[in-house]
């Protein structure tokens, strides 16, 4: 076995926790719950209404749904997954790691916001969306690659298209950023809703009456 | 490939080196815990022979087996050890330095 094999081993290992598809599904979720948001924020206008208050509401529901999606993975992943493929955890990350990757998301966003911001700035056209899109796109394909899941890799591609088309619709910001979530949203609730059909039609709860298992 | 590094080949860790065991230990040293039937699906190995290349590990400190019930289901967790992390990591940087001193 070689240095190669053994990277291949390791990478097919970290890609069984996205074979089942509920990943897709809770990032789905996430982006539908930020999509109607957008969409609830422009549609009333709350923007006016609530002021500096509105960030840290947004703030607030995303802390929420990120929980509560976090929960909902966890409890389907004990119903459907693990009797089937088996249980399975990955190390998070801890201490200075945690940090580390908390100040690399903040400076994404950070850069994001002031990418979007001069972009804005210097163009008649909203291609908020576009940009957003993109950066989506980028972080999907760096899971895609880097745990080899090839279907990512389309759905980065269409995501950039719901960008575009969400830029050259001409709304308003709130109510193209309400397109392009809704939009992605439901491109990665129907690619987890297949991959999971898919994952349950392939797999068979294991027969746990095994005496290898009592000799060990 | 001198002599002093032909004789490297020997000085691998036995346990680790046999394709089995080393397909557990890194499916381990990639997950934090891992139960039995994972092992079992990403190993395509049979339960016997798991079960025998898991006592093997544990044996050598390599890894920890716990046995336990998830609800009414027998549950049998493993992990890899510090000490099997770290034998794993040399394991690695030995066969790393033998293949790069291969001659083309």
């Amino acid at each position: 076995m070689n240095q190669t094999q053994i990277d291949q081993i390791v990478k097919r290992t970290q890609r069984a926790w996205y074979e089942d598809g509920l990943w897709e599904l809770g990032f789905g979720v996430i982006l539908g719950v930020l999509g109607l948001y957008y969409l609830l924020v422009g549609a009333l206008n709350l923007e006016e209404r609530l002021g500096l208050l509105l960030p840290l509401i947004q703030m607030v529901i995303l802390l929420g749904i990120f929980w509560a999606v976090g929960r909902a993975i966890k409890s389907l992943k004990e119903r459907l997954t693990f009797p089937r493929t088996g249980y399975v955890s990955f190390p998070r990350p801890t201490g200075s790691g945690r940090w580390r990757k908390a100040l690399t998301a903040g400076l994404l966003a950070a850069f994001t916001g002031g990418a979007v911001a001069v972009i804005t700035e210097v163009t008649v056209q909203n291609i908020m969306p576009m940009v957003v899109s993109i950066v989506l796109a980028l972080v999907i394909l760096y899971i895609g690659f880097r745990f080899g899941i090839s279907r990512y890799l389309a759905l980065a591609l269409i995501s950039i298209g719901f960008g575009i088309a969400a830029s050259l619709m001409h709304l308003t910001s709130l109510i193209s950023m309400a397109f392009l979530f809704v939009g992605i949203a439901l491109l990665w609730l129907l690619s987890g809703g297949l991959t999971l059909a898919s994952f349950l039609r392939r797999t068979q709860p294991a027969d746990l009456a095994d005496e290898s298992i009592e000799d060990l | 490939m001198s002599d002093q590094e032909l004789r490297k080949l020997t000085d691998l860790d036995r346990v680790i080196h046999e394709p089995a065991r080393m397909m557990i230990v890194t499916i381990l040293y990639s997950v934090e815990t891992a139960d039995f039937l994972f092992l079992l699906n990403q190993t395509g190995l049979t339960k016997g022979n798991l079960s025998s290349h898991l006592s093997k590990l544990e044996a050598a400190g390599y890894i920890t087996i716990e046995k336990s019930f998830r609800g009414k289901i027998p549950l049998t967790l493993t992990a890899l050890t510090s000490q099997g992390r770290v034998a794993f990591e040399a394991y690695r940087k030995q066969l790393k330095d033998l293949i790069s001193h291969l001659p083309e």
